[in-house]
């Protein structure tokens, strides 16, 4: 009797999985039959002893059918083969480690910029008063400009006047411009700021601490970046000819960083020749000198200077008219030749 | 249960408790393991393949595969040596069948495995070595001859009952049974070492 494959037939009929428990144990069992015979033996509690009665036996064998010395460098290269494996683990553990750190730093940097979010609005505010003052001189430019066509008028002082508008509206736009770059510098310093905060974060060992030093970091950085202006209008003794002029402005304009500040001015005429114009910042009854300057023929004038402290430490601002060679004394009484804007 | 690393003696703990240390990634505890056990793991690579390098890849690869499962050994479930030598003997018979598939091995006589001398280990233990070799071959002349030829043809040629039905032209449900009774012999005739200790 012979089977399909030409094989003779089997002269035991017992098929069952049990049945391929010495094959199993001698490591003879086809793949295919390994798993059906674990899942028999998994439930069969006479397979299993069986089975485990020929493990034991074959494991036998193999203990006493060789015994021999490996070389002595066997041994030295397995240990090496595990601490560089426990290595390789220790440095997949440090780097989950480092993945959920950057992770939650990257949770409380999004909070912290939320929170500060405000700054962003206020610089945006800033700009939008630029802008309004970019519009408003053109208009003004604009109305004058109709008013000399219709009069015919050529009138040297109106022209004048046109002339200065047109200088205006060049100002306000570059006042503009100046404000969008301070916005752009804003954003540049956050994201420096985010940065050395993701670079932080590779480098603490405790989370809390490290998130709060972050967080101080980046608060330093924030409450630097706001402009303050300020604007005053002169007293009818501030210039020489008040009929040609109808206002006079200042802006004094406070850098996001470091400690220095700019002085815009406009509507005052060039001092004459020996004399200069000289800024105080006043708190309260003291006035400190801040800068020297001098107006072009137009009667405008910028100049920047390093304060003495924060702007907003002190109340108010003033300038003066004195001889280049007179020492600031802010001391002394106002004199004819000194104004106070109101 | 942890053990104090810095105040023991690894030679003196038991199997189990040194596979306990090696499952905690305890390196000394490996050690101390290979020490127990890699003569007699290298020396049946050796019987088997016939070729130092190999057995050498073969017991290397048994005892770093004991490092990264030493978590999955169960005491419940057997010996610990009886699951050292099932992986030890798997793997060295499937490097045998790797040779067949790579068709690299010329000399392939069983006789090759009877004629392996143990010159290389100190005279005491080569007489060891001898005597317990020599009460496998007593305990396989025991066989019938169609029984030990499938226990000879699995163990130490690492042929599958399929091949070695395909082989002896034999069908595969008297292989089965052949090898069947043939352990269970082999565990009569091997009873003292089994559960006397080696």
């Amino acid at each position: 009797m012979t089977s399909t494959d030409g094989r003779p037939a089997s002269d035991n009929n017992d098929d069952s999985p049990a049945s391929n428990c010495a094959a199993y144990a001698l490591g003879a069992l086809d793949d295919s039959d390994v798993a059906e015979l674990e899942r028999h033996v998994a439930s069969d509690e006479t397979a299993a002893r069986e089975l485990s009665a020929m493990l034991d036996t074959v494991a036998a064998m193999s203990m006493m059918v060789g015994l021999r010395e490996p070389e002595e460098s066997l041994k030295l290269r397995i240990l090496a083969a595990v601490e560089a494996e426990a290595e390789a683990r220790e440095q997949q553990a440090t780097a989950s480690l480092l993945t959920h750190i950057e992770s939650q730093i990257l949770e409380e940097h999004s909070a912290v910029e939320e929170e500060y979010r405000p700054w962003y609005r206020k610089l945006t505010d800033g700009l939008n008063l630029g802008r309004l003052a970019f519009a408003t001189s053109i208009a003004a430019f604009m109305v004058a400009t109709i008013v000399a066509i219709q009069l015919g008028a050529d009138n040297a002082s109106l022209n004048r006047r046109v002339s200065e508008m047109a200088r205006s509206v060049e100002e306000s736009t570059e006042y503009a411009n100046m404000v969008l770059r301070e916005l752009e510098d804003a954003r540049r310093g956050l994201t420096a700021a985010e940065v050395r905060m993701q670079q932080q974060a590779t480098q603490i060992e405790d989370m809390s601490a490290s998130n709060d030093a972050l967080r101080e970091s980046f608060n330093d950085q924030i409450s630097l970046t706001y402009a303050t202006l300020q604007q005053q209008y002169r007293t009818p003794d501030w210039l020489p000819d008040s009929s040609a002029y109808s206002s006079g402005y200042m802006y004094l304009l406070e850098s996001r960083f470091g400690s220095d500040a700019a002085l815009v001015i406009g509507g005052v005429a060039p001092a004459p020749a020996g004399e200069e114009y000289r800024l105080y910042l006043v708190s309260g009854d003291d006035a400190q000198h801040a800068a020297s300057f001098n107006m072009n023929q137009a009667g405008y004038g910028t100049v920047t200077f390093s304060l003495p402290a924060p702007l907003s430490t002190f109340d108010g601002a003033h300038i003066t008219r004195e001889l280049i060679t007179d020492p600031p004394d802010p001391t002394l009484a106002l004199p004819e030749n000194r104004y106070r804007p109101q | 249960m942890a053990i104090n690393s810095s105040a023991i003696n690894y030679q003196d703990l038991t199997d189990q408790e040194l596979v306990s240390e090696i499952s905690d990634h305890n390196r000394d505890a490996l050690a101390a393991l290979y020490d127990r056990y890699s003569r007699r793991v290298f020396g049946m690579a050796a019987r088997l393949l016939n070729d130092a390098v190999s057995s050498e890849e073969v017991t290397q690869d048994v005892f770093l595969r004991v490092w990264n499962r030493a978590g999955s050994y169960a005491p419940d479930k057997g010996k610990f040596t009886t699951w050292l030598f099932r992986i030890a003997h798997n793997r060295a018979i499937d490097e045998l069948r790797k040779r067949r598939r790579d068709k690299s091995r010329h000399a392939d006589d069983i006789a090759d495995h009877w004629d392996l001398e143990s010159s290389d280990i100190a005279p005491p233990e080569a007489a060891v070595a001898n005597s317990e070799y020599a009460t496998v071959r007593k305990a396989l002349a025991t066989l019938p001859d169609p029984q030990r030829q499938v226990v000879e043809l699995s163990y130490f040629k690492g042929l599958t009952q399929s091949e070695i039905a395909e082989q002896t032209g034999q069908p595969l449900g008297t292989v089965k049974t052949r090898m069947r009774l043939a352990l269970r012999k082999l565990h009569t005739a091997l009873e003292h070492e089994i559960y006397g200790g080696i």
